[in-house]
């Protein structure tokens, strides 16, 4: 699914630096080397899990204004409200075609005036 | 192949001497610096910057660099260029002794390199307090100063002494 | 072109994507054992492994809706419902449904080989069908859900906010089961939390479950970072932070058992424990898509591991052949040596097998550079059309990687500066639309990859006057074509008066040149005005692991990467000669111009009437002789990064271990070319 959704972004004629971390753990190791501008997550990972992250990254004043993106199967509406309500900035529900992914994201990015190209 | 490096049990010391300090860090904030000898002076090293030490060994030299690059040793596989402390601090560099060292630092952002000094001392516990900002000649590298043993010891800024030849 | 290259990202794609959909499986399959085996013995089934079955159905169902695999994403979908529901002990779990489950698998793995083609099988459709249908009449008989308790524990709200719907039912349920409630707070190292952290997994696990991980900012956001726990077990608060070494103080009591409730049945049934899916499944799984996920850091150690084996052998040759010379060992010796040779090449071979793992085809830069291609056709309507050749032409992962940059750059520029209007070409005789093409082709160690365009060339007079004009030459310098040229390569230099939007900031050839050189490779530019330029790069296949040859300048000892070595030859001072202020080597009737390495790097001169050896370095086109005063043998290296804060150090590419833990500089061949290449003086 990583590897889709990577696929999905970096097909996008703007060229995004994308970083990947294979889990939940992985990402706090890799949140604070970067500024990122968006993150994208999945709420089903093998050690903390999605709505973890979010709460994460919204205490911490450094990402707190990141925009965030989740990505989920349309059985649990409960874990779609949760995130929502910690602050994610879309929930996007699985299947989903590549084209959506890429326009939210664009969206997303093209408020926060984007640094990088 | 051995791998084994005649190394000291300084780091182990070095890392004690960390944990000890996390434990013990309550209201009083002492410092950890590592005492060495450069040109007959007494300096400091912050001690969770000190990544290890390690006796002279010999030494690769690397053409065309600054005078204060003497070249690079293989430590445990990584290729560390090494620096002449005693030239940073504008003092006298004789060939290496029995008692030189080269101790290994890394910077903030966790880049390394491997500085040489005369001797290593040994690692003093200065409450934060006991640190007294630098006399005007000491040069830009010395953050503060403290008294040990009737000496002025100086506390060197390990991001400063890097930022002496990163071109 | 752009229709062709478009199939083939679906392909690729479509290739991960069954890939991925193996390994899953296949997990799967591994987990339904561990259930069965659980159900054997009579114990539950552990909740860890049926969430990971279910996570596994729910990317299946995912990912193959994604790729229009819509029959196998139907299978997957239902899997994942009497999964969801097993996990949160809506159902209980016995020998019918793990049979089902079993079957399920093995279908979804039948699907997935024959939908690669995406039309319907019929004959698939009604299995899955069939299969469908019984997964959903066994729900069906499920007993009835587990009822929500309604006591409200002390949790921190953090938590709370946090706890997905299946964490919830995992900590109802052991609120259920009469288990204690227990906040721990750590605060961890940012840079190695995961040891940790799986430590106290581990023990929070032995000793009950371990709900839920929530993290948050350390104290120095920087360098810590906490984590709150959330863990269920028989433990009091005080005797489970004894068991995990923490403080008492990290472990808080969120909620203590009322008189335990009824004792729910956790998942085994008490039926018959025969031995479950005795049928042996017949169908292996052939992996369809033939790839491997690897790491490439662990690629990198393999390569390392690799080459201490090869230092270990020559170590071992070297004692080989002392024993062999001595009469009273010869004969163990000889026998010895026969068993080496032979350990000779099989690790030869194992390099050459590693190094090829790291090879990846340009195929994924040359897409780039379609896409790039359509978006300028769209922003400045021009009529490109963009050929590339040589998309399998495999190079070094890590290279492919930095080589973006620089190419997409080249071909920008020659979209936008070298190729003309529609009416200019008319006028020039050329067919209306403008042609780049990319090529790329394996020679021996390098790769080399061409850019050329039909535009209108560069013009070396233009050039050589707003060279004049920016006062980087004297007006009266002569130049020939060639070095005018070069001068494009100097940084700030553009012939264009504005720098064009779509070539970024006018970010020029110096750039892309030093880009190429990091990777240790060389460009050059040729053009003729009116017909079109090509810019060539030459890179080296691999920076990984190289034959290097040792060389010796006074007292220093360096390594040369063979792969820019053309050959080496003993030189006399008579065989020096000079032309046109440099000095020259005539080989066969080339004429190559020397550097000396001791002059170059400083290390004082060598006496002229000394015998030396030239080691001949070509990278592409360009060749030079390298002066040195021994040749000392030849060595596999690992070439290592100069860690430091010195940034560049010319001339050399990194350095390897010889051997004793004595590093020895690598020398950087192509800036080696480029330097010698320049020289017009000869040294005092």
């Amino acid at each position: 699914m990583r590897a889709l959704i990577f696929a999905a972004l970096e097909s996008l004629e703007e060229k995004l630096e994308i970083d990947e971390a294979e889990s939940g753990f992985a990402a706090l190791r890799i949140l604070p080397r970067h500024a990122y501008d968006l993150i994208v997550t999945d709420i089903n990972m093998p050690d903390i899990n999605g709505l973890e992250l979010v709460s994460f990254v919204k205490r911490d004043p450094r990402y707190r204004s990141t925009p965030l993106v989740i990505v989920s199967s349309e059985g649990s509406e409960r874990d779609r409200e949760k995130g929502l309500a910690l602050g994610a900035d879309a929930y996007l529900v699985k299947p989903f075609a590549a084209e959506e992914l890429q326009r939210l994201v664009l969206d997303l990015l093209s408020q926060n005036r984007p640094r990088r190209s | 192949m051995s791998q084994q490096r005649a190394g000291e049990s300084w780091d182990v010391l070095a890392r004690a001497a960390a944990h000890a300090r996390e434990a013990r860090d309550e209201s009083t904030s002492l410092r950890e610096l590592l005492w060495v000898e450069v040109g007959g002076e007494p300096y400091a090293l912050p001690i969770e910057r000190v990544r290890e030490i390690v006796r002279m060994c010999p030494l690769t030299r690397v053409p065309r660099a600054p005078a204060l690059v003497l070249g690079v040793i293989s430590l445990r596989g990584e290729i560390v260029q090494v620096l002449d402390l005693r030239r940073a601090l504008g003092a006298a560099a004789p060939p290496p002794t029995r008692r030189s060292r080269i101790v290994v630092l890394h910077s903030e952002a966790g880049e390394i390199a491997g500085w040489l000094v005369d001797a290593v001392s040994q690692v003093l516990r200065v409450p934060e307090a006991e640190l007294l900002p630098p006399l005007g000649d000491a040069g830009e590298l010395v953050t503060a100063i403290c008294v040990r043993d009737e000496r002025f010891v100086s506390l060197l800024e390990p991001d400063r002494m890097q930022s002496l030849v990163a071109a | 072109m752009a229709g062709k290259s478009r199939k083939s990202v679906r392909d690729k794609a479509q290739h991960e994507f069954v890939s991925e959909a193996e390994e899953l499986l296949e997990r799967m399959r591994h987990d339904l054992s561990t259930l069965a085996e659980a159900h054997a013995a009579g114990r539950g089934a552990p909740p860890a492994t049926v969430n990971q079955l279910f996570r596994s159905a729910h990317t299946l169902k995912g990912s193959a809706g994604m790729f229009g695999y819509s029959q196998l994403a139907e299978l997957a979908h239902h899997l994942e419902d009497v999964l969801d529901r097993l996990r949160m002990g809506r159902t209980t779990l016995d020998r019918t449904g793990i049979a089902l489950l079993d079957e399920s698998v093995s279908l979804a793995a039948v699907a997935l080989e024959k939908l690669g083609g995406a039309e319907a099988d019929e004959s698939l459709s009604e299995a899955i069908a069939v299969l469908v249908g019984r997964i959903a009449s066994f729900g069906e008989h499920a007993p009835p859900p587990l009822e929500a308790p309604l006591v409200a524990p002390l949790l921190p709200e953090g938590l709370l906010r946090a706890l997905t719907e299946y964490e919830e039912s995992r900590l109802r349920h052991s609120i259920a089961r009469g288990s204690a409630l227990h906040v721990i707070e750590v605060e961890l190292d940012l840079a190695a939390f995961e040891e940790g952290l799986g430590d106290l997994t581990r023990a929070i696990n032995e000793v009950g479950e371990l709900i839920s991980t929530l993290p948050s900012p350390g104290s120095g956001s920087d360098s810590h970072i906490r984590f709150l726990l959330l863990a269920a077990t028989e433990l009091g608060a005080a005797e489970l932070a004894v068991r995990l070494e923490l403080d008492a103080a990290a472990v808080r009591s969120a909620h203590t058992p009322a008189a335990a409730a009824g004792a729910e049945s956790e998942g085994g049934s008490a039926a018959p424990r025969e031995p479950v899916g005795g049928e042996a499944d017949a169908t292996s799984l052939r992996s369809l898509s033939g790839t491997v996920r690897v790491d490439i850091k662990k690629l990198d150690e393999l390569m390392n591991r690799v080459s201490e084996l090869a230092h270990e052998r020559a170590a071992l040759r070297a004692l080989v052949v002392r024993l062999a010379a001595d009469p009273s060992t010869a004969r163990v010796g000889l026998e010895l040596d026969k068993i080496q040779r032979g350990l000779e090449r099989r690790v030869q071979a194992l390099q050459a097998d590693v190094l090829e793992v790291r090879m990846v085809p340009l195929r994924q830069v040359f897409d780039k550079l379609t896409r790039v291609v359509r978006r300028l056709k769209l922003d400045l309507g021009k009529d490109v059309r963009l050929e590339l050749r040589g998309a399998e032409t495999e190079i070094d992962k890590l290279i492919v990687e930095q080589l973006v940059d620089p190419l997409m750059h080249l071909v920008r520029n020659a979209f936008d500066h070298a190729i003309e209007s529609a009416e200019e070409r008319n006028r020039a005789g050329k067919r209306p639309e403008g042609l780049i093409l990319v090529e790329a082709t394996q020679r021996g160690h390098n790769v080399a990859l061409e850019v050329r365009d039909d535009g209108r060339g560069i013009d070396a007079g233009a050039v050589r006057a707003r060279a004049v004009e920016k006062g980087l030459i004297a007006a009266d310098t002569s130049l020939t074509k060639k070095e005018a040229l070069e001068l494009l390569f100097l940084p700030g230099f553009s012939t264009r008066h504005e720098v064009s939007e779509t070539s970024g900031r006018g970010v020029g050839l110096d750039v892309v040149r030093a880009n190429v050189a990091a990777l240790g490779g060389l460009v050059a530019l040729e053009s003729t005005p009116g017909e079109g330029t090509l810019v060539s790069l030459t890179l080296p296949i691999t920076l990984a692991i190289i034959q290097a040859l040792l060389v010796g300048v006074a007292d220093e000892h360096f390594a040369i990467p063979l792969g820019g070595v053309r050959e080496t030859l003993v030189v006399s001072p008579s065989d020096v000669q000079r032309s046109a202020g440099r000095e020259i080597l005539n080989l066969r009737g080339e004429a190559l111009p020397i550097l000396r390495l001791s002059e170059e790097f400083g290390l004082g001169a060598t006496p002229r009437d000394q015998k030396q050896y030239a080691v001949v370095l070509g990278m592409g086109d360009a060749h030079i002789a390298l002066l040195v005063d021994r040749l000392e043998g030849q060595q596999d290296a690992v070439i290592k990064p100069v860690l430091g804060p010195l940034r560049t150090l010319r001339g050399v590419a990194g350095a390897t271990e010889l051997g004793a833990q004595q590093a020895v500089l690598v020398l950087d061949v192509s800036a080696l070319i480029e330097d010698g290449g320049r020289r017009r003086e000869a040294r005092a």
